[in-house]
């Protein structure tokens, strides 16, 4: 009696919903979706079938990185799962992971792969330059695709990607994980359901640490360019690309759009040993509906981390990976009876009193009347991350064909980013976003 | 340091460590720059990480730290390219940050976390490594007939060991956990890595051998960056000895008299090879005139006694740090298994008898050499 591995997701304009709130919601949101209600309950019939024994998916997984190896690792924790083969240029890397998934046939070459009918899915984790031309290969050779973040090198990419997700009617996700994350999912609750912020005006993020963000040191059988190509920007986004599309598809997927605008200020100035790419960046985006984000990274100073943070006329809200939630109330707002409740009372950074997000006690509180919290369902989620959460959503989208919580839209839109980003601090000048970046 | 053992070789190296700053803890200023010296007749081997003969040539002990599974793993690494040591070091560390995310069960996002709470009523998959980790553990519980169980955490909990809050629980408690917790009401299917517990209320815990296999697998990282010199420890009981140091043939380590902390018991000389070290005094209380040490016999319920300390040296940290705790519950007796499961282990128990406090030295199944030591009983 294998797992279940029911934290199922839909997607429809940013709303997140467990397929068991679908099907037992009602006509309304399956309407909304644009699917019959009866497909999905079948679908659920089906799965609930499965459960037993989910149906097996054949995967392969191309560019066995760090990242790789973590992918590797969630994706062999997923029940039915199973690695067919692997694939990467180097050798020690590609060895290192058949003896994680004993049985892979391992090669070098990625086409050789897609030419193989044992492989259903292919997951991409390879070096960013790569991810375009890998994910149209697999897709139009039939394959699911899961691509790692951020979406392609550029806009053009990420669109082909998108052209040949809709032409071959497969599933393509994007890895901003935080998606399936069920703090981040119970934020976007509150944020867009119980709307504790108010008008949101603001949202300041940042992904600060120290350390020259290289990997040393190099094997001597490979170079530079191939072990630390995040370094080199004719081949890598950077700092905007690796860390910040994280947390600007988290500002798009809360505010419900994307930048419009972007200026910014970056520079080599700590780390001068041959890199490209910039080792501090400070950047304001401008939303359609007024609000802003400004983002930092620093590689030269870690101090608070990495979060996002939404600020609205109402409140605060804090969410990261490393801390989870935290909402901070401002004076003059009305206070919902949770809000004042013991829960988890949790002090700012210079005292204020704000509420530690709990899924888990909000869902309590909800059913004692609080109208917060109740949509979020995390007992199945209990001791999952938010890598493994990804890989389930991603194979039950593949078993079941439910749209992907991380979409082509998401993923565009944050490369739209990056790109426009990094334009505006190259050129030092304002730069402003196309609707055209955003269409295909 | 290091708990009961002593690192000879590697208390040198912190006292005479040219460019490392001073531990926080260290009562000594820093004392001017010196370098340890190489011994002439025992050149340093070839290196991968070498500078090039041509450069300067000069030896480096970078030496890192990273708190992981509630303690301060270490890794003192010797060569001559210090960003190569110090990068391969602080990858050594990354991974056992990445195995303490996935083992630990204060996190409540681990897998451990994730088997425990859904294993009672699910088939849970597990990451073929960590399937494997615990099939091994398994085969541990096996041949020490139940000395080793990692489903012992109902009963660490029960006594408080998890969270500090300790108490003796009633008799009816501790036989009710007893019936409902061993690695035996585990069901496994290893064609597709799923592990079900058939008992309710059923929890594993990897305190016993998680740090070793977190020490083995960053000494793999660091192999794997041709580092062939260094000491990798977790939490000073369990400690690898990579190679040999850069002025002698083997690493050095004491240990000590569990009941001062200070008195050589035996001298171990280690080379590629682990060691750990259990002892009865490292977390204890007292209640009602007894003292309970944290070690619990899986197969009363209650803590170990009579074994003051256990050292096992071994092939692996896997192997030593599990067999320090499954012997330190089983006693001599446990000698008996050990020679099938690890012959190549040598032991150092410090037992309480009758007649008084006793090492027993044992290695390769053969009678154990056995001496009285002197001084006053362990309290």
């Amino acid at each position: 009696m294998p797992v279940d591995s029911s934290q199922v997701h839909l997607a429809y304009h940013g709303e997140a919903l467990s397929r068991r709130e679908v099907v037992q919601g009602g006509a309304a949101i399956a309407a909304a979706m644009g699917v019959s209600l009866t497909s999905l309950a079948e679908g659920q019939t089906r799965r609930a079938a499965n459960a037993g024994s989910p149906r097996p998916v054949s995967c392969a997984l191309v560019g066995i990185g760090s990242q790789g190896t973590l992918i590797l690792r969630r994706a062999l924790s997923v029940p039915g799962v199973k690695i067919t083969a692997l694939c990467d240029t180097y050798r020690p890397n590609l060895e290192r992971a058949m003896r994680l998934a004993p049985g892979a046939a391992g090669v070098a070459d990625y086409r050789s792969v897609l030419d193989r009918r044992d492989v259903e899915a292919v997951l991409i984790a390879t070096s960013l330059v790569e991810h375009g031309p890998i994910a149209v290969a697999a897709l139009e050779a039939g394959k699911h695709v899961f691509c790692e973040k951020m979406m392609a090198y550029s806009i053009e990419d990420s669109k082909a990607m998108a052209r040949a997700h809709l032409a071959a009617r497969k599933v393509l996700q994007i890895g901003h994980q935080r998606r399936s994350n069920v703090t981040y999912n119970h934020g976007w609750e509150l944020v867009n359901k119980a709307r504790i912020l108010g008008k949101l005006t603001h949202v300041r993020a940042q992904w600060n640490r120290n350390g020259k963000w290289r990997r040393d040191p190099v094997p001597s059988d490979t170079t530079d360019r191939h072990w630390n190509w995040r370094m080199y920007k004719d081949i890598s986004q950077g700092l905007m690309g690796e860390l910040g599309t994280h947390q600007v598809h988290v500002a798009n997927w809360y505010l419900g759009e994307a930048p419009s605008a972007v200026v910014g200020i970056g520079g080599i100035d700590f780390w001068k040993d041959g890199r490209t790419v910039f080792d501090n960046i400070m950047l304001v985006m401008e939303y359609p509906s007024g609000a802003r984000m400004s983002y930092t990274s620093l590689t030269t100073n870690q101090y608070d981390g990495f979060y996002e943070q939404f600020m609205g006329k109402d409140g605060t809200l804090i969410v990261s990976q490393q801390t989870g939630g935290q909402y901070f109330r401002e004076p003059t707002a009305q206070a919902d009876d949770w809000m004042r409740g013991p829960v988890n009372r949790q002090a700012g950074a210079r005292g204020q009193a704000g509420v530690k997000l709990d899924p888990e006690a909000t869902k309590k509180l909800g059913t004692t009347g609080a109208r917060v919290g109740q949509r979020t369902i995390t007992a199945e989620a209990l001791g999952k991350d938010d890598y493994l959460l990804q890989m389930e959503d991603f194979f039950a989208s593949v078993r079941t064909g439910a749209p992907t919580l991380c979409d082509w839209r998401d993923g565009l839109a944050a490369t739209v980013a990056a790109v426009r980003a990094n334009e505006a601090m190259e050129r030092q000048t304002r730069v402003e976003i196309p609707a055209s970046d955003y269409a295909l | 340091m290091f708990g009961m053992l002593f690192g000879r070789a590697l208390a040198r190296w912190l006292d005479t460590a040219a460019d490392e700053p001073a531990p926080s803890r260290r009562r000594e200023p820093p004392r001017p720059p010196a370098r340890l010296e190489v011994t002439p007749q025992r050149p340093v081997r070839a290196n991968a990480l070498r500078a090039p003969q041509a450069a300067n040539g000069e030896l480096v002990c970078p030496r890192l730290g990273r708190t992981a599974m509630g303690c301060l793993f270490e890794a003192y690494l010797a060569g001559y390219d210090r960003t190569a040591l110090e990068g391969a070091g602080e990858q050594a560390l990354d991974e056992v940050e990445r195995l303490d995310r996935q083992l630990s069960h204060y996190r409540d996002d681990s897998d451990i976390t994730r088997l425990n709470a859904h294993a009672s009523t699910h088939w849970v998959r597990l990451e073929p490594g960590i399937y494997s980790l615990l099939t091994r553990c398994r085969a541990m519980h096996d041949a020490s007939n139940g000395a080793f169980d990692i489903a012992v955490q109902p009963l660490l909990v029960a006594w408080g060991f998890h969270s500090g809050g300790y108490r003796v629980p009633p008799d009816d408690e501790v036989d009710d956990l007893l019936h409902r917790c061993s690695t035996r009401l585990i069901a496994w299917d290893d064609d597709e890595s799923l592990v079900h517990y058939t008992a309710p209320g059923m929890a594993v815990s990897l305190g016993a051998i998680g740090k070793g296999h977190a020490v083995d697998r960053a000494v793999d990282v660091l192999r794997s960056y041709a580092v062939e010199s260094g000491v990798v420890h977790g939490g000073s009981s369990t400690i690898y000895a990579l190679g040999q140091p850069p002025d002698s043939d083997a690493w050095e380590f004491a240990v000590r008299d569990p009941r001062d902390g200070a008195t050589p018991v035996a001298t171990l000389r280690l080379r590629d090879q682990a060691v750990s070290t259990s002892a009865a005094t490292e977390q204890r209380f007292g209640a009602a005139g007894t003292i309970h040490g944290h070690i619990l016999d899986p197969r009363t319920g209650r803590p170990a006694s009579g074994v003051l300390s256990t050292t096992v040296v071994s092939a692996s940290a896997e192997m030593s740090d599990a067999l320090a705790t499954a012997l330190q519950v089983a006693g001599a007796d446990g000698l008996a298994w050990v020679s099938e499961l690890a012959p190549e282990a040598r032991v150092i128990m410090v037992i309480e008898t009758e007649g008084g406090v006793v090492a027993l030295d044992a290695e390769g199944g053969h009678e154990p050499l056995r001496a009285a030591l002197p001084g006053r009983r362990a309290p």
